[in-house]
């Protein structure tokens, strides 16, 4: 249960020209270590406001609301990076319980529903950062800026948390396999 | 639609696509679009729930979470953690059970630098398990207190599930991290008494070997050079809450900073090791993050069908006591417990326990100690506690679930007493809180 999916981090089917799959497992590995040093770096921010503040020389009024930020965008840009390593925590009782075939057969209907539930979060976070630019919406927090690039996060994550799904479903319908991967 | 119905929809519907396997977070965004759609008034509420999203996850209060795990990672991947209990282990001389001992020491020492139950069991089982396995310890000493020990990172900050309790929950999150030091000291103590009383009714539970000779400067100096300056790190995290001088963010980010140190000041910092730290840490952030990120809509929804208030109305007319509503919140976390993850337990229950809590005017702090309790006990219930998996995977081959089953099993009783001791005497857990100073 809860787990990690062994083997999750998968492959493109084999008809999927070869740079076109390491393109894509080395985009994945790269926001997952984006998001892990975007942490790291929020941690160094953070310490040396605190011992500046204390100092008294200077404090980063800013740092709050980017902390918000990078935890968001971290979250939602590795998070198709995290399914493709098969970590997004999952309770696999049926699957686990069933006949090999039949347990194959629940696995393709998971991830064909985590596809479509994938689709809809990537349509609507779409509409509302198209509506956001298009009304020219700002957040007015320490910092000023449009809503429109935070909120796009939502499309993209979407969309490649779509994309993963879909190779899931096509390896388990034998669209060909590939031992290198998940190794981001 | 009722609140009745509303309810079977939302939650039938969440177990149902939690059981066919699809990621918890997945699940919820399932239901969530169809509760959207359902109560939220079609488009517009699937526009709201995209947009919650953001809301959810771009949270100050949650920006501790990756950096505790960091703080554990670090000192894990660079090895400065297996340093620390082979420093506990030469200073533990020839007593009955002893490397369980260690591992209890261990364990609890680095649960004080560590947010991560999975790191801090997994640190004890590849460090200890092989030794234990060869020298004949019989399965419930050798897994045992490597599991129940892993599982108190949770409760001794840093603790990355506290912070998560506290701020979807209201509550303070630097006394809820400060009140969960004696409740995971206490269950040390349990597991040590449990430890030294079954070695000495049945020695053959873990048979006693000579203990090298050492001198005491070979016992002690690597606990000062190893264990000791790691305490300063504690220091640095619990005493700057403590304080007042900094927020539980930053003193996460001073604990990160501080653990980073350690590892250079040890020579053991490398690039590889760092890289692996900071993967680990965005894999079990973001795994966590996104949870909160899809399920956030999921107490809205119900609030706004009824089904909260319907299902509380039930529950405030069948004339329970206190104490039995509270004996039963409880009973439901643990039976959630068996069956899935803490993120989930928090995230499904907190909808309608909190407004319960604080109708039958339970103390919040007490209340989040005792959720976090059965949420500790539940990382080891089987059949699906997620540490019993992390145990399996450290274990030989040869070691069936089964084993690891029941060697859980008296360390989830002494978890359930010591339970029972914080529900009996709050003030074990409310006393040392109160010397927090705000910030």
């Amino acid at each position: 249960m809860r787990s990690l999916r062994p083997g999750g981090g998968g492959s493109l089917g084999g008809s999927v020209p070869v740079t076109l799959r390491a393109a894509y497992r080395q985009m994945l590995a790269g926001l997952g270590l984006l998001a892990g040093l975007a942490i790291a770096v929020l941690a160094v921010l953070i310490t040396l406001d605190v011992v500046l503040r204390n100092l008294g020389v200077v404090n980063f009024p800013w740092l709050l609301e980017v902390s918000e930020y990078v935890v968001y965008f971290a979250t939602l840009l590795a998070a198709p990076w995290v399914l493709h390593q098969g970590a997004h925590v999952r309770v696999d009782l049926l699957p686990t319980a069933l006949p090999a075939r039949w347990a194959g057969l629940v696995e393709r209907l998971a991830d064909g529903l985590g596809l479509v539930v994938s689709l809809v979060l990537a349509r609507h976070g779409g509409r509302i950062a198209w509506d956001a630019y298009e009304r020219g919406d700002v957040l007015f927090k320490e910092l000023v800026i449009p809503e429109w690039p935070i909120l796009a996060a939502i499309p993209v994550a979407g969309v490649l948390l779509a994309v993963e799904f879909a190779l899931r479903l096509r390896r388990a319908g034998g669209g060909g396999d590939d031992a290198s991967a998940g190794g981001a | 639609m009722d609140w009745l119905a509303a309810l079977w929809l939302m939650l039938g519907l969440l177990l149902g696509l939690m059981a066919l396997g699809l990621p918890v977070a997945f699940a919820f965004l399932g239901v969530n679009i169809v509760g959207a759609f359902v109560f939220l008034g079609g488009e517009a509420g699937l526009d709201q729930m995209a947009r919650n999203t953001m809301a959810a996850v771009s949270n100050f209060a949650l920006a501790p979470i990756p950096l505790f795990l960091l703080m554990g990672e670090i000192l894990f991947h660079t090895g400065v953690a297996f340093q620390a209990i082979d420093a506990v282990d030469r200073l533990i001389a020839r007593v009955p059970g002893r490397l369980s001992i260690v591992s209890v020491l261990g364990g609890t020492v680095f649960s004080s630098l560590s947010g991560s139950t999975i790191a801090n069991t997994a640190v004890l089982g590849s460090a200890l398990l092989p030794e234990m396995l060869r020298r004949g310890y019989h399965p419930t000493l050798a897994m045992g207190p490597i599991m129940a020990t892993g599982s108190i990172a949770m409760l001794i900050p840093p603790s990355a599930l506290a912070v998560l309790l506290g701020s979807l929950a209201g509550i303070s999150i630097s006394k809820l991290l400060i009140a969960g030091i004696v409740p995971g000291l206490l269950m040390s103590a349990a597991f040590l008494g449990y430890i030294v009383l079954r070695c000495r009714l049945d020695p053959s539970v873990a048979p006693p070997y000579e203990v090298s000779k050492l001198s005491a400067a070979e016992r002690w100096l690597p606990f000062l050079k190893h264990v000791v300056p790691l305490f300063g790190i504690f220091l640095v995290v619990v005493g700057s809450i403590v304080a007042g001088w900094a927020t539980p963010t930053e003193s996460a980010a001073l604990g990160s900073v501080a653990s980073a140190v350690a590892a250079a000041c040890y020579g053991k910092l490398d690039r590889r090791s760092l890289v692996r730290a900071l993967r680990e840490t965005a894999k079990i952030s973001v795994m966590i993050l996104f949870i909160i990120a899809a399920s956030v809509t999921f107490s809205q929804i119900l609030a706004f069908s009824g089904a909260s208030n319907g299902l509380l109305a039930v529950i405030g007319g069948m004339g329970l006591s206190t104490f039995a509503l509270l004996l039963a919140m409880l009973a439901v976390l643990l039976f959630l417990g068996a069956f899935m993850d803490q993120v989930s337990m928090i995230m499904i229950t907190l909808p309608f326990f909190i407004p319960l809590a604080t109708s039958l005017g339970l103390d919040p702090l007490w209340f989040g100690v005792l959720m976090l309790v059965v949420m500790e006990i539940s990382f080891t219930t089987p059949p699906f506690g997620l540490l019993i998996y992390v145990m399996k995977g450290v274990a030989p081959a040869s070691v069936t679930l089964r084993t690891v089953y029941l060697a859980a099993l008296p360390f989830i009783f002494l978890e359930l007493a010591v339970l029972g001791l914080i529900l009996a005497w709050p003030g074990l857990v409310t006393w040392l809180p109160l010397l927090v100073r705000p910030q």
